[in-house]
């Protein structure tokens, strides 16, 4: 084996690859088998990328644009939950697209997607959530500071034909009739 | 406060500006960012809570640890169902 390959695999560490005055994040995405997914979710987001069904307020949508996925976050415990997006996991999905230019949203920012019925702080500030709205930091209750849980509901995002990541479309809870795949394709994205 | 230990006979690589971890308890592979895997060696040392992890991750970014605690604490979730760590039936007292 090449010493220099050697040594340099031994002295990896990702503690020291931390880059000092910044910590985003620490995300963690589930990767399944390539024959597996192609078979069931890749497969099937193709298909609906040749006839896309564009929810919402789409601006300029283009039929060589695609759609991925991005787990909702929400604030438990309140009566109607508000439900956010995490910028480390569009940013995490955007560093596996090569060439691609920097997403609408930064590792450290939360986008709102629903604003639920209570206020939440970010940043020890108490705000009103507004969907859409990109915020400087994560959302938490009020009350007791508790941070947003992962739900099981996931939301689509848009990457242009450019491979940038341009926004988020569509609910994506199965039988969402906004949704920018249809039941069926929610339903295989479903891990086993 | 909770504590949690690496998951026996986890195997963690880099894979370019991420990490590969294959979790033999879930049989799947997760993509880490260096956060992620950053908390994974740490307690590959020993098991550790929140502010423990925070203590040693703050040396490593020049973070203050208590400005690390929400993001350590909010990751613990999604490190679990990945198979990568587990909750210990324990609780850590911390020497005060």
């Amino acid at each position: 084996m090449n010493k220099n390959l050697q040594d340099s695999t031994a002295n990896t560490s990702a503690r020291r690859r931390l880059v000092r005055g910044a910590f985003a994040a620490p995300a963690a995405l589930t990767l399944y088998s390539g024959s597996a997914f192609a078979a069931t979710s890749l497969s099937c987001v193709a298909k609906e990328v040749n006839h896309p069904t564009y929810p919402g307020p789409v601006t300029n949508p283009l039929p060589s644009d695609t759609y991925l996925r991005v787990p909702l976050y929400s604030l438990a415990g309140q009566t109607a939950p508000s439900t956010w997006i995490r910028g480390s996991d569009i940013n995490l999905l955007a560093r596996q697209i090569p060439g691609t230019n920097p997403p609408y949203i930064t590792n450290t920012q939360w986008q709102c997607f629903s604003a639920g019925s209570s206020n939440v702080k970010i940043n020890t500030v108490t705000v009103t959530p507004l969907p859409g709205t990109v915020y400087a930091g994560q959302p938490s209750r009020i009350r007791n500071g508790a941070p947003p849980q992962k739900s099981d509901s996931y939301v689509a995002i848009r990457i242009d034909n450019n491979g940038k990541i341009v926004g988020v479309v569509g609910v994506g809870v199965p039988n969402a009739s906004t949704s920018a795949v249809h039941q069926s394709c929610w339903t295989s994205f479903k891990p086993v | 406060m909770r504590c949690f230990a690496r998951v026996e006979g986890i195997l963690v690589e880099p894979v370019g500006h991420l990490w590969a971890a294959f979790s033999p308890a879930t049989g799947e592979t997760a993509l880490l960012n260096d956060e992620s895997a950053s908390i994974l060696e740490v307690l590959e040392i020993e098991p550790a809570d929140t502010t423990a992890v925070c203590v040693l991750l703050s040396s490593d970014s020049g973070i203050a640890p208590d400005e690390l605690f929400a993001l350590v604490d909010g990751s613990w979730q999604q490190l679990t169902e990945a198979g990568l760590v587990r909750e210990l039936p324990v609780t850590l007292n911390n020497p005060q």
